[in-house]
């Protein structure tokens, strides 16, 4: 079935680049693959399952863009990781102007300063920030990944557009409608996989959209050197009956030196559920049978390009989660790890890139003490054409 | 509620037999780094200094303006050889949110990547792109 979906996409990708005279569409094909083995010498599996892909990962992503004319364009991208084939992208672009662009199809909403820089070749590490982690973070199963997963596809509609004050400042900012994160009744976190192209059943399971926004401003100060800051905010209800929802915000800065990039960012997800009659849960449960637990993570990384050859990364994230858990669960009803990563690459030629990367997690149910110390290396190629 | 089994990243250094030989691959593969680093003249942009004079201003905004999502490497190895198409790729580009990229920035950038796209691949038709050097005197 998932190879029948890669196959359609690889046939609508053959047909946007067939239909029509070369004259009149402008196309570009893009891709890129990493090759990543993970090293965790300490991790043996959690409670929950495996907790940990280590081993050989392979990211690929083949990518058309298509201007159909001056104001409408399509993309579409079709994925192969961890769990698959995956269309991440299948979208038309109607621009009225650069100031309106109408996004309509599936998509990725505007949420984060990452998530643009998700494709493993535009970020020095093999694995994302413990915040948007999709999977490569240790004890993923007992974390549930991160607060959200990137990137995010789902199917609607996005207002968005950019605006530039004179030279020096630019303004982003984009609303959406999209069907939403989902779970069944029950569950007391989002189930990511229901959102993937591999969850089988891409309707939305209960009817009620989704939403969310962004605004982001971009200064130029000087010419080598820029500041973003920008905000998020998504929400929606997650269950079919839509009685228990998720609000998650976001916050981050990020400025350009020179050669040196410091990124900051902070993301909340603040969710309700209702605990399971009959499930034991560590805290006890209030009358109402209404819970809420929220997950932080934030991430600080300093990238430096010491040439063109080599480039280095220090990155300190972690993850916090509070609220009520099922007895069964490893985590406390407080818990948080936290994670210190060196990381580099180095251009074996040009477009053809070596990764490595070594991280400390220190996982904690007693916050803010580092309980559980383990490491994990990652080493990996990763291309672009 | 941590786990039973203590982690302590000291002890690694005592970890079974299992892992001897991914230490030593990781050790291996370490210092090859460390060697391919010395080693390499690979780089993801181009050596301004081999650049003609004229260039050299196109080619800073270029890469300065290119390199905040993505190494310059994804440019220069598109393959693009005409203007409208390099035209409507930085288009696409400068429209991304942050990118950074003004109007007025698209002029020199554009600039650039016709004498790269012409001029400068017809150089080094053949040669490896780390290698592509222009001839002295060369527009």
């Amino acid at each position: 079935m998932t190879m029948t979906r890669a196959l359609f996409a690889c046939a609508v990708a053959a047909i946007l680049l067939r239909a029509a005279p070369a004259a009149a569409i402008e196309r570009n094909f893009a891709g890129s693959a990493q090759l990543d083995y993970l090293f965790a010498p300490d991790e043996t599996g959690g409670t929950g399952g495996r907790s940990v892909y280590d081993g050989f990962t392979t990211e690929a992503a083949l990518k058309l863009a298509a201007d159909v004319s001056d104001h409408l364009s399509a993309n579409v991208k079709v994925c192969y990781g961890c769990h698959g084939f995956e269309l991440p992208m299948a979208y038309f672009d109607y621009r009225v102007a650069d100031e309106l662009v109408v996004r309509a199809g599936r998509f990725s909403p505007s949420f984060g300063a990452f998530n643009i820089r998700h494709d493993p070749a535009n970020h020095v590490t093999s694995d994302k920030p413990l915040p948007y982690d999709m999977g490569r973070m240790l004890r993923l199963s007992e974390w549930n990944l991160g607060v959200l997963p990137s990137p995010f596809p789902d199917n609607g509609v996005e207002l968005g557009g950019t605006h530039w004050f004179g030279e020096r400042v630019q303004l982003d900012y984009a609303a959406y409608a999209i069907s939403g994160f989902r779970a069944p009744t029950g569950s007391n976190d989002l189930v990511w996989g229901l959102s993937q192209t591999r969850g089988g059943n891409m309707i939305d399971n209960n009817g009620r959209p989704g939403g969310g926004g962004r605004v982001a401003a971009t200064f130029r100060i000087g010419e080598a050197n820029d500041m973003t800051v920008g905000g998020s905010v998504m929400y929606g209800t997650w269950d079919p009956d839509n009685r228990f929802s998720y609000l998650i915000g976001g916050g981050d800065l990020s400025a350009r030196i020179g050669r040196t990039q410091v990124r900051l960012e902070y993301l909340v997800r603040r969710q309700t559920f209702a605990p399971p009659p009959g499930v034991p849960y560590k805290l006890i449960v209030p009358p109402s049978g209404e819970e809420s637990f929220e997950k932080h993570g934030a991430y600080l990384e300093i990238e430096r390009s010491m040439s063109e050859t080599v480039t280095l990364l220090l990155r300190a994230d972690g993850l916090y989660r509070a609220g009520n858990v099922p007895a069964t669960s490893p985590l406390a009803p407080r818990a948080a790890v936290f994670r210190y990563t060196a990381a580099g690459t180095l251009a074996l030629a040009p477009g053809f890139r070596l990764k490595a990367s070594a991280e400390l997690y220190a996982f904690s149910n007693d916050v803010p003490v580092h309980q559980d110390l383990e490491l994990a290396f990652h080493l990996a190629v990763v291309g672009t054409f | 509620m941590s786990r039973a089994r203590p982690h302590r990243w000291w002890g690694l250094l005592a970890t079974p037999a299992r892992s001897a030989g991914v230490w030593l691959l990781f050790g291996c593969t370490a210092a090859a780094l460390v060697a391919a680093a010395c080693a390499t003249t690979a780089r993801d942009g181009l050596d301004v200094a081999q650049l003609p004079a004229e260039v050299r201003p196109d080619y800073t905004v270029f890469a300065r303006r290119c390199s905040k999502c993505h190494q310059l490497a994804r440019p220069l190895n598109a393959g693009i050889r005409e203007d409208a198409m390099w035209a409507d790729y930085v288009e696409r580009m400068r429209r991304q949110p942050g990118s950074g990229i003004t109007r007025a920035d698209t002029v020199p950038i554009l600039r650039f990547l016709h004498y790269y796209s012409h001029d400068y691949s017809s150089l080094s038709a053949g040669a490896p792109a780390s290698a592509r050097v222009p001839e002295a005197g060369a527009p």
